[in-house]
């Protein structure tokens, strides 16, 4: 955005009051020209002569003080056309002047947000690198390393028991890279939901029921209302929100501090595949787990409806609260996750015409509160 | 001959039609002083018009010594249309105050003429310095001017005329310049 000087900004003032004050100008003549024509007054004469003749003392009295009025008028004339216009002019300059300072404000202000979104865009970008970098060197690294010892072993005649564990642990590492891609594939192909009429409280119960033990030491909590509560949902993307919610929860038990959940989502296939993936990257937490519980809620606001899921977890730290839904924002490990679920968890939402938003957080726990579309 | 007695005409009517106008006098009995202002003050063409109008024209006075502080008096003059008669009112030194009904000009020229009580003076004598200022209409009819305005301007109602901004700004606008002012400084005795 161009930024106009201030000494430009001024000339227009000067010109629009100038411009101001010679309508004005006009106008305040033409206004007590009006009222104070030689015609009126000599019309009010002869009407005084005449309410005179017809002995009309109390019409006449009205009439002479309109005559009294006009005169003392007539004498002040030009200071009150004078008093009129620069008082208008100045009233109008200074208003013209605080909109112009408002406006100048805004711009300089617009500016800087500009340059703080720019910085922060950039600083994701250099999060996100450093992050793609570290999760792809680590299991790189590995790799190479256990290549280099299997090829010792291979070439010192090693026994077949031997060879079948460094090669293990090859396929280990190159997993871990696959699941890399897999995860990040999954944030580039997030599709559009299919929406449809569902009983909220029974995908929930659902999903209690399904994913009860999928995460050591978190116990899912949820007592469906009585009132059956439609809304419109794509069951399997709403499940993967849910599994989100729940990781990132168990991870925070673990941890005793909340982190940006490590997104489980599967590459599109059947059920039983994201069923599978999901349990088999959890097993990889279940040694942060600890006790704590998962509870969900079901609230109706009018066309809207809640779901919130509380947590017992340690709640989010203040740094990185304002930004949660930021992708590749995390504290955790290499290798532990990217921070993007919280991320493609919003997107599904907002792809459903809801959100996904942070109700509340303390070291008691955290809310996330689900907003969906009733049906 | 007749060219010298044409120029001697003239140089009379110069010297005629510059002659300074006649000061006040003053004269002082038992401490108080009187004043008679001069018959041009009234005969004067801005003052006469004003006269003629239905606006009350007031002469204020203010008179003072080296060693007394001033003492303002008041003379009001309007020409009653209905009637058409002067009424005439002299608010004197004390706030002693004379009313009147004057038929014409020369009566009003007449009364004019009579003494003003301005000042008490503990002294033989004293220099007075006079000031007059001739205003083209009273207080109570620049007020009523005032609210009349305001309220012909759309800014005020009949139930409540203008206020603040606009109100002083027509308030300190609408205000009675002098028509003239004297100033004298004249020996009372």
């Amino acid at each position: 955005m161009r930024r106009v000087p201030i000494f430009t900004i001024l000339l227009i003032v000067a010109g629009a009051t100038a411009a101001f004050y010679f309508v004005i100008h006009e106008v305040s003549r033409t206004w007590l020209g009006i009222g104070l024509r030689p015609e009126v007054r000599e019309a009010l004469s002869r009407s005084l002569e005449d309410q005179k003749r017809l002995r009309n003392r109390a019409r006449f009295e009205e009439n002479q003080r309109l005559l009294n009025r006009i005169d003392i008028v007539m004498l002040s004339r030009e200071a009150l056309q004078r008093r009129i216009e620069t008082i208008l002019a100045t009233m109008f300059a200074a208003s013209l002047l605080l909109a112009v300072i408002v406006w100048w404000l805004r711009q300089r202000a617009e500016e800087e947000r500009e340059r703080r979104e720019f910085a922060d865009r950039l600083s994701s970008f250099q999060q996100a690198a450093r992050r793609h970098a570290h999760e792809i060197r680590t299991p790189l690294a590995a790799a190479r390393l256990e290549v280099d010892r299997l090829v010792t072993l291979v070439g010192s005649g090693a026994p077949a028991q031997e060879i079948e564990r460094a090669s293990g642990s090859v396929f280990e590492e190159l997993d871990r890279l696959a699941s890399f891609t897999r995860e990040f594939t999954s944030f580039a192909t997030v599709g559009q939901p299919a929406l449809r009429p569902e009983p909220l409280e029974r995908v929930v119960a659902e999903f209690c029921a399904t994913f009860a033990n999928a995460w050591t030491g978190l116990e899912l909590r949820f007592t469906a209302p009585a009132q059956e509560t439609l809304v419109l949902i794509d069951r399997d993307l709403f499940r993967q929100v849910l599994a989100n919610l729940c990781a990132n929860s168990s991870h925070a038990l673990g941890r005793q501090a909340i982190l940006p959940v490590l997104a489980i989502l599967p590459v599109p296939g059947d059920q039983q595949d994201r069923q599978d993936q999901f349990t088999q990257d959890q097993d990889r937490q279940d040694c942060l787990s600890s006790k704590g519980s998962m509870t969900f809620t079901i609230d109706r606001d009018g066309a809207r409806v809640h779901l919130d899921a509380s947590d017992t977890g340690g709640g989010i730290p203040d740094s990185i609260r304002p930004r949660i839904f930021d992708p590749y924002i995390t504290t955790r490990r290499i290798g532990e996750g990217m921070g993007l679920g919280l991320a493609i968890s919003r997107k599904i939402l907002l792809d459903h015409g809801g959100d996904l938003s942070l109700a509340a957080t303390s070291p008691a726990g955290t809310t996330f509160r689900i907003t969906l579309r009733g049906a | 001959v007749v060219k010298r007695a044409w120029l001697a005409a003239a140089v009379i009517l110069l010297q005629v039609a510059a002659a300074p106008e006649p000061p006040p006098t003053a004269t002082m009995s038992d401490s108080a002083v009187r004043v008679v202002f001069p018959e041009h003050i009234l005969r004067r063409a801005g003052v006469r018009k004003q006269l003629a109008s239905a606006l009350t024209t007031t002469f204020l006075v203010t008179a003072r010594t080296r060693d007394i502080a001033e003492a303002k008096s008041r003379i009001e003059v309007r020409f009653d249309l209905w009637d058409e008669v002067y009424l005439v009112r002299r608010i004197e030194l004390g706030r002693v105050v004379e009313q009147r009904k004057l038929a014409s000009m020369n009566e009003l020229l007449q009364w004019w003429q009579t003494p003003m009580h301005v000042l008490d003076v503990r002294a033989p004598r004293a220099t007075l310095d006079l000031r007059l200022t001739i205003l083209p209409f009273s207080t109570a009819e620049e007020g009523d001017a005032r609210e009349w305005l305001s309220k012909s301007g759309g800014v005020g109602t009949e139930q409540s005329p203008a206020d603040g901004v606009v109100g002083a700004m027509i308030g300190t606008t609408i205000q009675a310049r002098p028509i003239a002012t004297y100033r004298w400084s004249i020996e009372a005795r």
